[in-house]
């Protein structure tokens, strides 16, 4: 892995010490990670889900973008999930994709850390 | 001075020098909101935006979101961070 994915990684580690982050290096320098469990919120019926994404090997200049979580999540209310979001399979796993692209990305300040709380945030304020 | 920061000395009680996307900021402490560290750090040079996402860096490592609304006691050890908020693609 190229040292800033690397970086990337340890910053989600010790941002998510309850979690398990499965890392599979990629060979261009990227990785694939999956961060297991957080809470997508109390407005679903699944209150633990793993979330998965790729940090490119251009990473920070390249979002890190999209992210994927369990793909039976199912809102409370029964309402869809809405927009942003598409069931489509990561790494052979069944998923929900979370389609939130940063297009204002400063790399001197949004981290792989930093967008995962986002997509958390807005995951959990739908 | 800018006024924001004006109003702010008025409200709180002592300057606290906090980080903002790693550049000092003064802030009237030690509560102080969300909202409020984002538009000290606007009148003193940040460039970020009102709307934009705040985390505070916890000693940990662990990140937290503060909402504008959201009191938090800074000291001078305190770092944020402010990044734009993402779009649906």
């Amino acid at each position: 892995m190229t040292p800033e994915v690397t970086q990337a990684i340890e910053e989600i580690r010790a941002g998510f010490p309850e979690a398990d982050v499965e890392v599979t290096e990629e060979a261009d320098g990227g990785a694939v990670v999956f961060v297991s469990p957080v809470d997508p919120g109390p407005q679903y019926q699944q209150r633990e889900t793993w979330i998965g994404f790729r940090i490119t090997f251009q990473y920070p200049y390249s979002d890190v973008y999209p992210h994927f979580v369990r793909p039976d999540l199912t809102r409370v209310d029964g309402a869809a999930l809405g927009e942003g979001t598409t069931p489509t399979p990561f790494e052979e796993r069944p998923a929900i994709q979370i389609s939130r692209r940063s297009n204002k990305l400063n790399p001197e300040t949004d981290t792989a850390l930093l967008k995962l709380q986002k997509v958390l945030t807005w995951l959990r304020s739908r | 001075m800018s006024s924001t920061l004006e109003q702010q000395v008025e409200a709180h009680g002592r300057t606290v020098e906090i980080r903002v996307n790693k550049k000092p900021v003064e802030v009237k402490g030690p509560r102080v909101t969300g909202l409020e560290i984002k538009q000290a750090a606007i009148a003193q040079g940040v460039k970020i935006e009102v709307d934009f996402i705040l985390s505070e860096e916890l000693p940990s490592g662990e990140t937290k979101v503060i909402g504008n609304g959201d009191v938090v006691t800074v000291t001078k050890h305190s770092k944020f961070t402010a990044i734009a908020d993402d779009d649906n693609s």
